[in-house]
């Protein structure tokens, strides 16, 4: 892949022309166990350190309904609940001694435990590490422990206004009973048992289902490869069928969802259809989002903060996932005028899906996309990361190394159809939290309103 | 700064290859490179109207991160005027007379139209009370048909567009009470482009679209202000302190934010945003040379000017234990601070190594015994220096009881462990655990460019070392258990205590009838 970014025609009079940038991202090695598990590897010697990430093909959408829950707890719990031949207080111990991390992280279909090492304890922290990916124990007194602090949490998920915005508005758009919109309930945590996690462990965390990325201070692949192949080779395959994620179709006409809380600000947001991967709508979408709301320098910016003053955070994104992303627009503004930020809103979305953007926001546009790009690849181990995403989301081949060029090729006509398609303020989604008592006008000027109740 | 978990600092929105094969030839004289082997091999460099300059290479990716910081913040401010300084940050990507402009010199005859709008507005307003509602109501309609008249000249947005074409990532700005910081990486080949339209906006920035974007702040203070954590530390501050400026928020008070003004915008940017008041620190894929030499062409116009000296009432001894209720429809959490002495005490390092015993990880005690241990809190963190790092400030201790544990018990067993440590000094092995964190966080802090950036700019530019926080570990490795205790014992008082605790509505109005509260 060679990212050329584009020359500044548009720089006022008196600055330098910008030569053009030529940056080739290494591909790095990937090699495959006979277990099925991949590896993707980088050496970098700059800092004595060590990096390794894997990616464990299950999500928080893949929970079983009754027991939402139960993949973050399992993913906290590798680490938390002890090994087999560690205790979790020798795990912290020895972690925390060394200055090292072993850290999980859950999304919607994937979960992730990365490890960072100096690189002196490397043959320590990575015995420790592979035993928590392989054989945690789950202890059941750290199960309760971590349980208990999960329900103290939920009965605290009202606290902070844009949080419960964000997940009240997704419970509407997709259902409370859709993975991409269910909530941990108190009960839901309460029914995870050790036995639970076990089973999902032993169903999930198998090698031909997980991707693992290193990247640091290593002598040599063939090196780190052996040293991988005595920590993994003996890790059983399995046959791994991850539950399927219901289809979904947004629910047609506006529909608008209030919360009545007397706070400083309303939080608005409207929620739109998305994209799932390998979309040919992506390319189109991120010009479209990037040129609506996508930096200091989008349209809703200038409408909205900076030639109107009724907001400081409005942005708009379509956040991808495996099957039927969605498309939200934020807003935090005075509750006394928030019906003239709506309107802008809705007026900037409808805009976007009847009047073609002109050339020069398009070039814009597509230049605030492709001359960052270098920075989607910081550091050699963030390289290898992406690396390994790509194979891991199924991306159309080569999906890094074309994407700059499928940005360039986007037209006016083809922003204008995904515009039409997705901001489609007739069967957009509002969800409001703020004190109605200051509101400027009803919220039912807007469409059907139906009052919520906090829970 | 390392310890930075509570340094609020409000922004605009909300493997490193070191060069050693580089020779430093090239250089102009005055830059000198750092060659101890402790530190990264930075480049130091200062114009001779004060700009100072810090450089390090990285090669990798051919990116540059550049951060300028001002050491100027809200503890700069005027009795009355809180909050200038972070709305100034904003105004500063308003444009110059060239950018964000498409006629200054017509535009300019506006602007000063504006002004003298906008203060009868303002005298009108500050009757409070007493403000005739129509004259605030025409005064308001004359501001609004005159910003629309200078919108005719302005080109909203310009210098962020120019910025996003050029490929940057990371553009924003920072102020905390301390300091003003701008920040941005890009492409290595726009170097130059930086340099332009850095210097332009602060040699000849104008402060354009003011009264809107000061509505713009007043939205970030009405967000922060929905967030009860928030609403408790802002309380926190001006419980705490009763005479220095650090009582005040960075985001400005409601009342002071409606009565700034352009002119005052421009008095505080004459006055401070100075090269003599500023270090820029650069890190990425650069020639040294080349930077020094471009920074000469673009900066060294910019004028020296004298700094005005703030006078900061230095905070008088505390000498009584404060308790303060936060109503607010959220679930129970806690904040306990303490004055602590400050940068300019060697008893700073003692606490600093304290806070990290206390909460920095699991085997930290905070989580042992309160998480773990008695179960009573969902979590307990701790800071050293909140809210700033130039003058005295507080430690701070920000805890959360788990049902059905009240605020009360978890006080008690916060205080517990603060007794524990000044009867029995720490052990060995906890001392270390904290060595060694700080050693390895020191290697990984490395790997970032923007904000490894920042913490030379602001470290040089603050504390007067890029090297501080090498030298605090060396501080750090010195100290003996028995100064972690002396140290426990000699901050740690009821008399230099805050306590704020955050209660449900009803609370407020039990006690009422109960008679216990007014």
């Amino acid at each position: 892949m060679l990212i050329t970014a584009s020359s500044v025609w548009a720089l006022p009079p008196g600055m330098p022309a910008a030569p053009d940038l030529e940056f080739r991202p290494p591909k790095g090695d990937r090699f495959t166990l006979e277990n099925g598990m991949v590896v993707y590897l980088m050496k970098d010697t700059t800092l004595p350190v060590v990096h390794l990430s894997a990616m464990v093909g299950i999500g928080n959408a893949h929970d079983p309904a009754e027991k939402i829950g139960l993949g973050e707890l399992t993913a906290q719990l590798l680490k938390d609940g002890g090994t087999k031949s560690y205790t979790a207080d020798e795990i912290d111990k020895q972690l925390e001694y060394l200055g090292a991390s072993i850290d999980s992280s859950v999304f919607s279909e994937e979960t992730r435990l990365d490890m960072t090492t100096l690189k002196k304890d490397l043959p320590k922290v990575l015995d420790i590490y592979a035993e928590i990916l392989r054989e945690p124990v789950f202890n059941e007194e750290k199960l309760k422990l971590a349980k208990d602090e999960e329900l103290e949490m939920l009965r605290r998920r009202n606290d902070k206004p844009s949080d419960e915005l964000f997940r009240e508005a997704k419970r509407m758009f997709y259902g409370a009973k859709h993975p991409y919109g269910w909530r941990k309930e108190a009960a839901t945590v309460a029914a995870i048992s050790r036995a639970d996690m076990q089973a999902f462990h032993a169903a999930y965390y198998r090698p031909n289902n997980v991707i693992i990325s290193v990247s640091g201070d290593f002598a040599s692949d063939e090196e780190m490869l052996k040293t991988l192949k005595e920590k993994f080779s003996s890790w059983e395959k399995g046959t791994v069928t991850r539950p399927e994620i219901a289809d979904f179709k947004p629910r047609e006409g506006r529909q608008i969802y209030f919360i009545n809380k007397d706070i400083s600000q309303a939080f608005i947001v409207i929620l739109q259809k998305g994209l799932g991967y390998n979309s040919p709508e992506e390319y189109p979408l991120t010009v479209l989002s990037e040129i609506l709301g996508g930096g200091m320098q989008s349209r809703l910016m200038t409408e909205v903060r900076s030639k109107k003053g009724l907001a400081y955070t409005v942005q708009s994104s379509s956040p991808r996932r495996a099957k039927h992303g969605f498309t939200y627009t934020y807003c935090g503004t005075k509750p006394e005028t928030y019906s003239q930020a709506l309107s802008e809103i809705l007026k900037q979305l409808e805009r976007a899906g009847s009047e073609p953007v002109p050339q020069e926001e398009l070039k814009r546009g597509k230049d605030a996309i492709i001359n960052p790009f270098v920075f989607k690849f910081p550091t050699p181990f963030r390289l290898i990361t992406e690396r390994a995403s790509e194979e891991f989301y199924r991306l159309e081949n080569a999906y890094l190394d074309n994407y700059v060029s499928r940005i360039r090729q986007v037209s006016q006509d083809d922003l204008l159809a995904t515009a039409k398609d997705i901001y489609d303020t007739k069967n957009a989604l509002i969800f409001v939290i703020g004190d109605a008592k200051k509101f400027d006008k009803p919220l039912s000027e807007f469409g059907p309103v139906t009052e919520l109740k906090e829970d | 700064m390392k310890f930075s978990l509570f340094l609020p600092c409000f922004l605009l929105f909300c493997q490193p290859s070191f060069a050693k094969d580089t020779p430093d030839t090239g250089l102009p004289k005055g830059a000198s490179v750092e060659t101890d082997p402790k530190y990264p091999p930075v480049i130091s460099y200062t114009l001779k109207n004060g700009l100072k300059l810090l450089i390090l290479e990285k090669k990798f990716v051919p990116t540059v991160s550049l951060t300028m910081t001002f050491k100027v913040g809200n503890v700069d401010t005027p009795q009355g005027k809180t909050g200038l300084a972070h709305l100034f940050e904003h105004m500063a990507f308003k444009g110059s007379k060239t950018m964000n402009t498409s006629d200054y010199a017509n535009e300019k005859v506006v602007l000063e139209k504006i002004e003298i709008a906008a203060k009868d507005l303002i005298a009108e307003e500050t009757l409070y009370e007493a403000a005739d509602p129509e004259k605030v109501a025409a005064l308001q309609k004359k501001l609004n048909d005159l910003e629309k008249e200078a919108d005719k000249y302005a080109v909203t947005g310009e210098l962020s567009r120019v910025y996003g074409e050029l490929g940057e990532h990371g553009l924003n700005a920072g102020t905390s009470q301390d300091y003003t910081t701008y920040m941005v990486s890009l492409p290595s080949s726009r170097l130059e482009a930086w340099m332009v339209i850095e210097s332009d906006r602060f040699k000849n920035g104008v402060l354009r679209e003011f009264y809107r974007e000061r509505s713009v702040v007043m939205e970030e203070r009405r967000m922060y202000e929905s967030d009860p954590s928030h609403v408790m530390s802002e309380m926190l501050y001006a419980s705490a302190f009763t005479a220095h400026p650090y009582r005040n928020h960075t985001l400005g008070w409601m009342d002071d934010l409606k009565r700034l003004t352009r002119t005052d915008a421009e008095k505080f940017f004459n006055d401070y945003y100075a090269p003599n008041n500023a270090t820029l620190a650069v890190v990425g894929d650069v020639q040294p040379a080349e930077v020094i030499s471009l920074a000469e062409k673009y900066f060294a116009g910019w004028k020296a000017k004298e700094i005005p000296v703030t006078p900061v009432t230095k905070e008088p001894p505390q000498a009584s234990e404060k308790r303060i209720n936060v109503f607010a429809k959220a679930q129970p959490m806690i904040r306990l601070a303490f004055h602590n002495p400050g940068l300019g005490s060697p008893d700073m390092y003692p606490l600093i190594m304290l806070s990290e015993i206390l909460s920095s990880g699991k085997t930290a005690r905070f989580y042992r015994n309160l998480v773990e241990g008695s179960q009573l809190a969902l979590y307990a963190q701790s800071s050293p220096m909140a809210p700033g790092i130039r003058y005295p400030s507080l430690f701070l201790i920000g805890a959360a009881p788990k049902a059905p544990h009240t605020m009360e018990e978890l006080e008690t067993a916060v205080w517990a462990e603060i007794d524990r440590l000044k009867k029995e000094p720490p052990t060995q092995w906890e001392m270390e655990r904290v060595i060694n964190n700080y050693e390895a966080d020191m290697v990984k802090q490395l790997e970032g460019s923007l904000d490894l950036s920042g913490n030379f700019a602001i470290n040089q530019q603050i504390l007067g070392d890029w090297k501080f926080d090498w030298k605090t570990m060396e501080k750090l490795r010195a100290l003996k258990p028995e100064d972690i205790s002396r140290a426990a014992r000699k901050y740690f008082t009821r008399g230099n205590y805050t306590a704020v605790f955050l209660r449900q509505p009803e609370a407020a109005e039990n006690a009422a009838a109960a008679g216990e509260a007014k």
